[in-house]
């Protein structure tokens, strides 16, 4: 054995094409929505997958958890707590996912059933996977509620999910999602429908579930200051590529991807002055047709140059790593985004 | 106890709601149910009564006496108060052919729609979750079963197979599942992508599970609406067989072959064999079209008389 400890998800090279019908029905058109992306996720770590609407980050989350199979084309490796999942029959996945992968999604009110109890959803997963007995799972569904921090989880239990504030709903997505104490917990978009107030309580939770379950987390944003709060490191996707990775910390303080920058110009913070002005990004993400065959982020990055057009910026640089041919260097961090090279 | 604002906050939400209900009630009813819906509650549930308990306290549906034919319903001039709806050109109870008729027509119209919303639910539920060739496969069946007229498949079928009522029953069942199935799968395709069904794959609960508790309940509304529709539907269909004389063999009554029979004396001005039957058809049509309608309605969520 040369890993005493696997690592809880490990991507290599995961590459999602989605087929449409194309024009007129002229053919089919084929749409890359992750291009060869790479992670992994160690016992106790939580990563972070930035990027704008449409850079692949919830496919990649998607896939991660076998939900695409039927749906697109998916390549390349995804192994779960050491296993490779690749292969893998639609019945081992089912048997895998709740048990030892489970997934918090953006909108708790569109992904719980409206006419089922709360509590019943989340045994749903406990009586499947663990063979519990209908007042077991019941137990256990309010030692859930309690454990996600919900007051009075009896009274709740019996309510149904259009009773709840949306702060409750996604405690209550949590705990279904936790219920069979999975070793990752991928979180697509987890506070995004919530008030900013509920936000922090809810990834405060999160992050306090990773440290008491020892469970790795991976949580897909397009915040980058809910990534910075929570995340140890960071994956930055545009365009379904990878295009700089690395301890939060140094992404956040140096970026060296002209894409973070950009996303770093554009969170807004309180003590901004106001007749400083904001910095977006021109234009807007447009999906891949296939394999790139130049930088992604060159139709919209200010720094381009001819070489940037001639082929894929390999992902150089270990530990804080950047595809870019002419990555920002220094820690200086002045606004504006202009010519730096 | 907590804080003063948490007492006082559902207070006032629950007086503007039991205001706005109120208003609702005014204008619809009790429990918002309009008058004409209870009226069609009411025939439906009548018809069936008269069907169920009515027959053993009239006189025999198949005695006839030819001294007693083409007596005229009651209050008319001729009229026999032992047949208040007058009898047939055979002498025969109006009334009593009525009841056992209608137990022939409901029972179709009841089972027929249950056998088609079931295998309706089934293949089309399937074809909209599992797509690619389960779909391709069941919804041509579909097409091509929508490409011969309803009534000639029925027609050859009960030919075929024989005129009882299960058979009938069966028959027309298996005739309309098309609808059902088209409704389902629609529904099932565009909740396949959404968040409820993808979040309970993500549990890891298998596809059976999924359908019937995650995607069942959501597609019920517009299915009760089309069953509602189809109940009314079955009751012409199996009226129409009678009338061709496919229906439930002679003596039994049919309300169809009721119409077919009385229609060789209408053109000499007795109108009842045929209007008496025509009107228990045309009242139970329209009792299950009108809730069906309102169903739609309050089924609608874009609709002010939603359920929402």
């Amino acid at each position: 054995m040369v890993e005493a400890d696997p690592p809880t998800l490990r991507l290599r090279g995961l590459t999602v094409e989605f087929d449409r019908p194309g024009h007129l029905g002229a053919g089919v058109e084929s749409l890359r929505a992750v291009h060869e992306a790479s992670l992994q996720l160690r016992k106790g770590e939580v990563v972070g997958v930035v990027g704008e609407s449409g850079s692949g980050k919830s496919t990649l989350g998607l896939a991660a958890m076998g939900l695409l199979r039927a749906a697109a084309r998916v390549s390349g490796t995804v192994e779960i707590g050491g296993v490779d999942m690749s292969a893998a029959s639609e019945p081992m996945w089912r048997r895998r996912r709740g048990s030892d992968v489970g997934m918090v999604f953006q909108e708790p009110m569109t992904a719980l059933n409206p006419v089922m109890a709360v509590w019943a959803q989340i045994a749903e997963p406990l009586r499947e996977h663990r063979g519990m007995s209908r007042a077991s799972a019941r137990r256990r569904a309010v030692e859930l509620l309690a454990e996600v921090g919900i007051r009075e989880p009896e009274r709740v239990a019996r309510m149904y999910p259009h009773q709840l504030s949306g702060g409750m709903r996604q405690r209550v997505g949590i705990a279904m999602a936790i219920g069979c104490e999975p070793a990752l917990l991928i979180a697509d978009e987890p506070t995004t429908a919530l008030d900013v107030s509920v936000q922090a309580q809810i990834l405060e939770l999160l992050v306090a579930l990773v440290g008491r379950m020892g469970l790795s987390l991976l949580l897909i944003s397009h915040n980058l200051g809910v990534i910075a709060e929570t995340t140890d490191r960071v994956v930055v996707m545009y365009r379904g590529c990878v295009v700089e990775s690395g301890a939060t910390r140094e992404v956040v303080s140096a970026p060296a991807h002209p894409y973070t920058r950009g996303l770093l110009d554009c969170v807004l913070s309180l003590d901004r002055p106001r007749d400083e002005p904001l910095h977006p990004i021109p234009g807007s993400v447009t999906p891949l047709a296939g394999a790139p065959r130049a930088c992604p982020f060159a139709e919209r990055c200010a720094r381009v140059g001819d070489v940037c057009l001639t082929g894929l910026p390999e992902l150089r640089g270990g530990a804080h790593a950047c595809a870019c041919v002419d990555p920002i260097a220094g820690r200086a961090r002045a606004s504006g985004g202009g010519r730096h090279g | 106890m907590s804080g003063p604002s948490d007492l006082t906050a559902p207070a006032r939400g629950a007086r503007s709601r039991r205001g706005r209900l109120a208003g609702r009630a005014r204008r619809a009813g009790r429990l918002g149910v309009p008058a004409r819906v209870w009226v069609c509650v009411a025939v439906i549930a009548a018809a069936i009564v008269v069907s169920l308990v009515l027959p053993p306290f009239l006189a025999d549906f198949a005695e006839q006496d030819i001294l007693d034919s083409l007596k005229p319903p009651v209050p008319w001039d001729g009229s026999d108060p032992a047949h208040p709806l007058g009898t047939d050109t055979l002498g025969r109870d109006i009334l009593a052919r009525l009841a056992v008729g209608l137990r022939v027509s409901l029972a179709v119209a009841a089972f027929g729609t249950l056998i088609a919303l079931v295998v309706g639910i089934v293949l089309g539920v399937l074809a909209g979750y599992r797509g690619g060739w389960t779909d391709n496969i069941l919804m041509r069946v579909a097409d091509v079963q929508l490409s011969v007229p309803a009534l000639v498949l029925v027609m050859f079928a009960v030919t075929l197979i024989g005129r009882d009522t299960p058979t009938i029953i069966v028959v027309l069942g298996l005739v309309t599942w098309v609808a059902f199935a088209r409704v389902a799968r629609a529904q099932v395709l565009s909740l396949r992508e959404q968040d409820l069904v993808v979040a309970s794959r993500s549990l890891g609960l298998p596809e059976w599970r999924i359908l019937t508790r995650h995607v069942l309940p959501s597609i019920m509304g517009p299915l009760s609406v089309l069953a509602s529709v189809e109940v009314g539907a079955l009751v012409v269909a199996e009226a129409a067989l009678g009338y061709l004389g496919l229906g439930v063999p002679p003596p039994h009554p049919s309300l169809g072959a009721m119409i077919s029979e009385g229609q060789q004396v209408l053109t000499a001005g007795i109108w009842w064999p045929v209007v008496m039957p025509g009107a228990v058809i045309a009242a139970l049509v329209l009792a299950a079209n009108v809730l069906g309608d309102w169903l739609r309605d309050r089924f609608d969520p874009l609709s002010e008389r939603s359920f929402r």
